[in-house]
């Protein structure tokens, strides 16, 4: 039996994980160092990340363990208890003092604990469960609400938080999982395309000048009447498809006038980082400047000067990955996409494999997980996606995340183990 | 779920994923390969700044290393606590000791404190170790203060100039020798950092050191300056003028030993206020009048139109050419060439130029440097004006000739006539001797420039026989000094105003030499508008000149050779041997330079600088004579106080020699005997102090001028 396990055990994933996980720590432990040249002149305050992150990483890897060895039939049979105590913390949370403007974290004494990220996991879980009842078919009207439903109640508790990056990452989670557990895919042109056609009206109503966006909309509305034209034998779904793509672009710009001024910013800043950059632009723009000064070898480990000079705001954290650019440069960035790619894809493969339903949908929420935070991540540090304060999993300093990411990666090499238990 | 449909959908999701990784993959790529340069100068321009140290400004010397300019250089020191290495017992110590704090105090000022910057001191002086210890300690900010200040009031401040508020040079030798004076200013980097913007945090960068300026020495004396700049301002004051202006020069080298301009005219830091920032003397222009004659009649001379000897009539006063009329002030009869310049006949020069050929004239003109700029090393030079021969009137030789029609400025006149001192041989001016580093190497050396022979030596001779006779019998008596033979030539030109010749506005001038068998000083007297009598250069501007002269005979040795030599003339056959200048070279130097040249020497052994010599430099002396120095001693390690003498009754120059001697720095009034002194003797005063005299004239001359100041001007 143990042997079995043992030569089931996706040793890959474990190694991408050990990997990533290290050189975090070699870059926080890198941005509180100062090279010998800069020693007497630069004292950058001392903040422990490191220290504290050793910690964490140890509370990730015991997690890790936790979530490997208890069979995941456990996991699924807790999915509502898991779900209800998310629940109550997001609620709990709301209630308690506000830290730095916002009610994202308990304070537990020595460390804050941060609900929202814990959610997720539950979040995954009761999708899991919820739509591995074989007659739970996915196409159904009452799955998709109470899918729904199981999505937008963490989403609407996080986003009072506020934190829009945390909330949008339960829709995120819903439809890939949607998708393979078998939504038709006119099903999911029909929820997909009202986002888009929101974030094109974003574009087309904050483009000060130029009219390449008003256009770029109106092209996508015109391939969407095609698509209904063609579609027509179900004419109910088409004629739907419209309207919510119309009510949407129509609805749009009244919503935005509503959005919180700094959740205004942030989107202006994304469309149009370089416009503004001693102001709200100023973040990416320092993240470019470092990742970009680091070329393709890049400074050479210890030898950043960008995370230095503390021009970079949130190094420990959220930009993490840039001081990682800086230093190791290209190939190092690439390093790191290589090794998320690694654990998404055989993951992805491992929700194939997998016998039972619950352990294959799950596999799919956390490689949605980890390619959500991924890409938002890195894609904000490149100035790609909007900065939404999203961590890097593995790599960014903060207990929470690193928890719950190596969570999910021990589910992943549970489910490797028992991928033919039914 | 199918196995057919699973597979279908991982392609599709798998797909997803490598188009998204693709999508990373192209930004990174464009981020740091395709634009890597671009962002590589962004960060780099954003991370570090560059702080500029001012370079220190050289001093401005006159020629015996009388301060004219210096720069006082303190400094305002302040810190940021948080970048400042508290825990280092020896940054404290230097920062404490920099700051005249103790520690202890230094310690409780900056411990705990979180503002981003402690100021510590204002106005401190810091040596050069105490300055670069500072700067390379983190977290330690010196602002330079730099005070331009000129101690000698007897010069026009348009000469030495002045600086604006970045330190630049605007006017006179600042502005002249910015390059020289200015020095390099070197820069550090300097870390910006977000967040704690104020705070200052040098970064261990290459950076360049700072160099600072070299000093000048100029040809200025301020003994000769002393004296013209007070005859000056007194003539002003007897005669009425509304403005003057005096030089004295060195016809050998071209040397401008004292330049003089009264009233005297402010000068701001500020462009926009000050009375202007141009010397007259090199700027202004003005119709030279008779003392131009001493181109025409060395034309005439030199081309052998005409000779000394040669007679023209003056038509008794009045004469018709078929041009215009001319007038003479006195009715002359016959005269020959030479009384003709004596007595300043405009009709009997008129008529020896007649028949001259202009381009010929023109180009001997031009000779002489008129109508163009003389290349002194101060700004703003005008080139005077005259007109291109194909030009010219049938008036416009006569004119020329007499010194009307052509304009020049004050310097152009009296580089003419330091040519016929020079046998004939134009100088071209020269105001700064050297320049000497901080360490005190000679770094530049401006070498006296001989232009161009003028007219032969002969002619040369004639001339200042010419010009002798001028002072012995003709217009120029006044200018007549006991002991001295003084030569020269008188000048009274109309102003033009609004393209008219005005009647009852002149301008009178005296330019001459002395001695006049071998002259060792030129000068030029100008005073613009003196009301009458005075509007005569014979009755005021030769007055001028005399006093100067005679000031300088009596303060100093520059005409001693002359004294000498009539006493003992037996003697002169010895006297061969020129004194060289042993001014501001150490003792061992000058025993170098006495044995090179041959000359004997009493020194005292100190270590310090020679400050002064007698004789003075360039003076003939025998073999068995011998030179004195005096050396002023380096300041001790401990300056102390001490008594100022006594130095009342005594002349000038003994004055100085003895508080100099005594260690103290010497600010001169006035010139002759010393009449008062500041601090009163016996009074303590801090080594270096300086001493200021007033000076008067010798008693005879003291009533006459007192008189004169007192009755106002016109009497």
């Amino acid at each position: 039996m143990g042997d079995r396990y043992f030569h089931d055990f996706d040793w890959l994933i474990l190694l991408s994980g050990i990997l990533i996980i290290a050189l975090g720590l070699l870059t926080l432990y890198s941005i509180e160092h100062v090279p010998a040249e800069f020693r007497d002149t630069v004292h950058p305050p001392k903040t422990g990340a490191f220290e504290r992150q050793l910690l964490w990483v140890a509370a990730g890897l015991a997690a890790m363990a936790v979530a490997c060895f208890i069979p995941y039939r456990y996991y699924e049979g807790m999915a509502v208890v898991i779900y209800g105590a998310g629940i109550a913390l997001l609620l709990a949370v709301l209630f308690l003092p506000a830290s730095k403007g916002a009610h994202r974290w308990i304070n537990l004494g020595s460390f804050n604990l941060q609900p929202s990220e814990f959610m997720k996991i539950a979040v995954i879980f009761l999708l899991a469960r919820f739509l591995a009842e074989k007659r739970n078919r996915a196409s159904d009207a009452r799955v998709l609400l109470i899918s729904a439903a199981i999505v937008v109640v963490p989403f609407l508790l996080v986003v009072r938080e506020p934190d829009l990056g945390s909330a949008l990452v339960y829709l995120a989670l819903l439809f890939p999982i949607l998708y393979w557990r078998g939504l038709d895919e006119g099903l999911l042109i029909l929820f997909m395309t009202p986002l888009a056609s929101a974030g094109l009206t974003i574009y087309s109503a904050t483009a000060m000048e130029g009219g390449g966006y008003p256009l770029l909309l109106l092209l996508f509305f015109i391939v969407l009447l095609v698509y209904a034209y063609r579609r027509r034998r179900d004419i109910v779904r088409s004629v739907v498809l419209i309207a919510m793509n119309l009510g949407v672009m129509l609805l749009v710009p009244v919503a935005w006038s509503r959005l919180q001024p700094y959740q205004q910013q942030r989107i202006l800043t994304f469309l149009r980082p370089e416009s503004d950059v001693l102001g709200s632009g100023w973040q990416v723009y320092q993240s470019k400047l470092a990742i970009g000064s680091g070329g393709f070898m890049g400074k050479k480990f210890l030898h950043g000067t960008h995370k230095l000079l503390a021009f970079l705001p949130e190094r420990h954290s959220d930009f993490i990955y840039s001081v990682i650019s800086e230093e190791l440069g290209f190939l190092g960035g690439l390093m790191v996409i290589a090794l998320f790619t690694v654990i998404i894809v055989r993951g992805l493969y491992l929700a194939t494999k997998v016998k039972n339903r619950f352990a294959s949908i799950s596999a799919v929420g956390i490689c949605s997980y980890f390619a959500f935070h991924g890409v938002i991540n890195i894609g904000m540090t490149t100035g790609l996606t909007p900065v939404t304060g999203l961590p890097l999993p593995f790599m960014s300093y903060g207990g929470s995340s690193m928890v719950v990411s190596c969570f999910l990666l021990g589910l992943l090499l549970n489910f490797s183990m028992r991928f033919y238990e039914y | 779920m199918t196995e057919h449909r699973s597979k279908r959908r991982l392609r599709a999701l798998s797909a997803v994923v490598a188009a998204i990784v693709g999508v990373l993959v192209w930004r990174l790529v464009d981020i740091q390969i395709v634009d890597h340069e671009r962002y590589i100068e962004q960060a780099q321009r954003q991370c570090f700044e560059r702080k500029l140290i001012p370079a220190r400004r050289g001093h401005v010397f006159d020629r015996n290393g009388f301060p004219l300019a210096v720069t006082r250089w303190t400094y305002d020191v302040g810190v940021t606590p948080a970048h400042f290495p508290i825990e280092k017992k020896k940054a404290v110590a230097c920062l404490a000791e920099a700051c005249a704090l103790t520690q202890k105090a230094l310690r409780r000022k900056l411990t705990g404190n979180r503002s981003s910057y402690v100021p510590l001191g204002r106005d401190l002086h810091l040596t050069d170790n105490q300055v670069s210890a500072l700067s390379s300690l983190a977290g330690v900010r010196l602002d330079p203060i730099h005070d331009r200040l000129y101690p000698f009031e007897s010069l026009p401040p348009q000469l030495v100039g002045s600086i604006d508020g970045s330190g630049k040079g605007v006017a006179g030798i600042e502005a002249g020798f910015q390059n020289v004076l200015g020095g390099l200013d070197g820069w550090v980097l300097e870390s910006r950092i977000s967040g704690a913007r104020r705070g200052y945090k040098p970064v261990n960068a290459p950076g360049r050191k700072a160099l600072a300026g070299a000093d000048i020495y100029l040809t200025i004396d301020t003994r000769i300056q002393a004296i013209v700049d007070f005859e000056l301002a007194q003539a002003i004051d007897r005669f009425g003028a509304a403005s003057g202006i005096a030089i004295v020069a060195d016809p050998a080298t071209g040397d401008i030993l004292a330049l003089a301009e009264k009233p005297d005219r402010s000068i701001s830091r500020d462009r926009g206020s000050g009375d202007g920032f141009a010397l007259r003397s090199i700027n202004c222009i003005y119709e030279p009048g008779s003392t131009f004659k001493l181109v025409t009649h060395s034309y005439l001379i030199e081309t052998k139109k005409a000779r000394p000897q040669d007679t023209f009539f003056g038509d008794n006063g009045t004469s018709v050419f078929d041009w215009g009329t001319i007038r003479d002030d006195h009715a002359f009869g016959w005269l020959t060439l030479k009384q003709a310049f004596v007595h300043s006949s405009n009709i009997c020069t008129i008529k020896a130029a007649q028949g001259t050929d202009r381009e010929d004239f023109y180009r001997y003109i031009l000779g002489f440097g008129f109508a163009g700029r003389t290349g002194i090393d101060l700004p703003a030079e005008s080139r005077g004006v005259l007109r291109d021969p194909a030009a010219w009137s049938m008036r416009s030789l006569p004119s020329i000739a007499i010194g009307h029609e052509v304009g020049v400025t004050p310097l152009q006149m009296i580089m003419s006539y330091c040519a016929v001192a020079n046998g004939g041989v134009l100088m071209a001016p020269r105001i700064a001797l050297e320049a000497r580093s901080a360490s005190g190497d000679v770094v530049k050396r401006v070498a006296p420039v001989a232009i161009r022979r003028v007219f032969s030596e002969e002619t040369a001779r004639t001339m200042t026989d010419f010009c002798r006779g001028v002072v012995l019998e003709g217009t120029g008596v006044k200018a007549s000094v006991d002991g001295v033979a003084t030569a020269g030539k008188t000048g009274t030109s109309q102003k033009i105003e609004n393209g008219v010749y005005r009647h009852d506005k002149f301008v009178a001038s005296f330019v001459g030499f002395a001695p006049a068998e071998a002259p060792r000083l030129v000068c030029l007297v100008v005073l613009d508008e003196p009301p009458y009598p005075y509007w005569w250069g014979s009755e005021s501007a030769a007055v001028v000149f005399g006093k100067i002269m005679e000031g300088i005979h009596l303060s100093t040795d520059f005409f001693s050779y002359e004294n000498v030599g009539t006493v003992a003339l037996s003697r002169e056959r010895s006297r061969t041997t020129r004194v060289p200048s042993f001014l501001r070279l150490s003792a061992a130097e000058a025993a170098e330079l006495a044995a090179k040249s041959g000359v004997a020497l009493d020194c005292p052994s100190l270590p310090g600088v020679i400050y002064s010599q007698t004789p003075d430099p360039g003076t003939f002396i025998g073999r068995s004579d011998r030179v004195t120095l005096m050396v002023r001693p380096e300041r001790p390690a401990g300056a102390t106080n001490a008594a100022v003498p006594d130095v009342a009754g005594l002349s000038l120059r003994e004055a100085r020699r003895m508080l100099l001697g005594c260690g103290f720095e010497c600010a001169v009034r006035g010139h002759g005997i010393v009449a008062r002194q500041e601090p009163a003797a016996g009074r303590t005063l801090a080594h270096g102090g300086t001493v200021v005299i007033h000076c008067a004239p010798r008693s005879r001359d003291r009533a006459m001028s007192s008189a004169a100041a007192s009755n106002g001007a016109g009497t």
